[in-house]
């Protein structure tokens, strides 16, 4: 059986282009979310994480990512380019698999208006990923995954089952949304919104923030491509369906409780190994109470957690992949990093939330997501040693 | 590992297709939601949720209700044991345009939250999960096309890893110009009472 390594990654989002950007101001507990007043995107004024519309174009146009592309595709053009730079691997090598996670690729595009500029096909995302592989010449046909917020824990697990059963060497993960009004005013319609910046897993919690952004992770089974200081693997994942409601998070986790029970099944782990779980926290009442039941459930009471959506705010299809990254520089690190606007604890059980930036070695990563449709998907990550 | 198609459904171009056997057709489907809410209560069922589902959910349901009808799938496997995984062309392309139209004409702002939840492909696996409970694997994937190889390289990957035990699958499409479903059941051979062909691409081409 092959190991399924992280060989590269990039993430772009509000705090900046590269993960290093991201990292720095994760390290200096610096938000990207701000009250956001264009009334194309909100009738009222709401707390967003947005990526500069004129910094986007600047870097894009300095790679040579023409006005061809479409915003989305700018973004994971110039995110699986960065994530590529580091390493050898060629993108457009049959061996080479692109696997892409989303929820609405080019909604902007539903708009007639910006539809003239680019066709109607476009606004599909098979045809977004046909445009993404052709930039990179490669030959496979790409996989699209769009399992609302899940997307990206789920991309990445399914490509860690194709490295696994040796079908790919190299598979490229990117996962990107963009904000646009349809997003923002169906949450709104919802009333899941936060009218502050969003609190995960705190007692005053009140709703998410919305975010946008694009993470590509390069999984591969040869360790030779590596980039880190340390080896870290992808050694278990699961999906499961809370079968309860389709907009509502199960009231007793045990949907999420599933999938994080089969990920560390196939992992060959107990509860009591995992260092530190990354987790959904969306900051919305019963989601946050939904992932604390499920933690109980999986005996993972007093395990340090942390939700990164107080720093680049709820990314859906974006989200799972954005957080993977920063789990595996935490790892290569051993930092973990606090949950941005939490203060007092507000789910039940004993759930350690992690309130202030601290080296601790990690070894091995729970990260989990949770969605719409009562989806929940769960990966492990593992630093393996080396000599 | 012997995997087989141990029942299928299609629904398309105003039929309803089990096993190849057309069961239900209506001349001339210019209305293609009527068609189905024709065909929902042609089966007797009463699940009410029914026509609260976009056109979508409702095309996912109704053949996932044909293809469990008279089997003994959920009363065999645990609701943990069965999986769902889609294939989808055009997303929530039908949705998303009746919901945006709740939102873009700003003289008439009303964000409607009934259909936004619906504009996630994902949303119809969960009705179907509700309602027969089942709590398995999920994912949805977007192709072009329905992509066969693609899907029998993964329903043999939860086989082999032991994450499934039965699998519920295939390829639910919808949109103003064109609809389709083919779901299938897969087992091992070993668990099916009977069954109408080898799980592979190939048969799965022939079929649909």
């Amino acid at each position: 059986m092959k190991e399924v390594y992280v060989i590269s990654d990039n993430m772009i989002t509000s705090l900046g282009f590269t993960t290093l950007e991201n990292f720095n101001k994760l390290s200096d507990c610096i938000s990207g979310i701000r009250i956001c007043q264009d009334t194309n995107l909100s009738p009222t004024p709401v707390p967003l994480s947005i990526i500069d519309s004129a910094m986007l174009k600047n870097k894009a146009q300095k790679a040579g990512i023409g006005i061809e592309y479409t915003r989305l595709e700018q973004l994971h053009l110039l995110s699986v380019s960065d994530a590529l730079s580091f390493t050898n691997i060629n993108a457009s090598s049959a061996d080479t698999l692109f696997i892409f996670s989303g929820t609405k690729g080019n909604i902007d595009l539903l708009e007639e208006k910006a539809q003239n500029d680019f066709g109607r096909a476009r606004i599909f995302l098979w045809k977004a990923a046909e445009i993404i592989c052709s930039y990179f010449n490669n030959p496979n046909r790409p996989l699209i995954i769009s399992c609302a917020c899940i997307s990206g824990v789920i991309a990445i697990y399914v490509a860690s089952l194709l490295i696994r059963k040796g079908l790919y060497k190299n598979v490229i993960v990117s996962g990107a949304d963009i904000i646009a009004e349809f997003v923002i005013s169906g949450f709104q319609s919802l009333k899941a919104i936060s009218s502050e910046p969003c609190k995960p897993f705190d007692s005053k919690r009140n709703g998410l923030t919305l975010g946008e952004g694009c993470g590509s992770i390069i999984l591969s089974s040869d360790p030779s491509y590596c980039t880190y200081k340390e080896k870290i693997i992808i050694t278990g994942g699961g999906s499961s369906n809370d079968a309860n409601h389709i907009s509502g998070p199960s009231r007793t986790g045990d949907g999420l409780f599933f999938a994080i029970q089969s990920s560390l099944k196939e992992a060959n782990l107990k509860s009591c190994e995992i260092d530190f779980i990354s987790a959904h926290g969306t900051a919305t009442p019963y989601n946050d109470e939904m992932e604390a039941k499920a933690l109980v459930l999986a005996g993972l009471e007093g395990i340090p957690v942390n939700s990164m959506k107080g720093y680049f705010g709820h990314t859906p299809g974006a989200a799972g992949v954005l957080e993977s990254i920063i789990a595996v520089h935490s790892m290569n690190e051993n930092i973990l990093f606090k949950t941005a606007g939490f203060t007092e604890i507000g789910v039940p059980g004993n759930i350690n939330i992690i309130k202030e930036t601290t080296r601790q070695n990690i070894k091995i990563c729970l990260k989990t997501a949770s969605g719409f449709g009562g989806f929940n998907g769960a990966i492990i990550l593992k630093k393996i040693l080396t000599i | 590992m012997n995997l087989v198609i141990s029942k299928y459904c299609i629904i398309s171009e105003g039929a309803v297709k089990i096993n190849g056997e057309k069961i239900y057709s209506q001349e001339k489907v210019n209305d293609i939601p009527g068609f189905l809410k024709n065909t929902f209560k042609q089966t007797g069922n009463a699940y009410m949720k029914f026509y609260k589902m976009d056109n979508l959910s409702k095309l996912a349901f109704l053949a996932s209700e044909l293809l469990l009808k008279d089997t003994d799938i959920l009363l065999k496997y645990k609701g943990n044991d069965i999986a769902v995984i889609l294939q989808n062309g055009t997303s929530t392309i039908d949705i998303d345009t009746k919901y945006w139209n709740t939102v873009n004409d700003k003289n008439n702002y009303f964000p409607n939250p009934s259909l936004f939840v619906f504009t996630l492909p994902n949303i119809m696996l969960s009705e179907i999960c509700i309602k027969n409970k089942i709590t398995g694997e999920n994912a949805l994937f977007v192709f072009e096309k329905f992509n066969p190889e693609f899907f029998e390289q993964y329903i043999n990957i939860l086989f082999e890893t032991g994450k499934a035990r039965c699998c519920i699958g295939g390829w639910v499409d919808y949109n103003e110009s064109d609809y389709s479903a083919f779901l299938m059941s897969i087992e091992e051979e070993k668990n099916a009472k009977g069954y109408f062909c080898r799980f592979n691409s190939e048969k799965i081409m022939e079929i649909f």
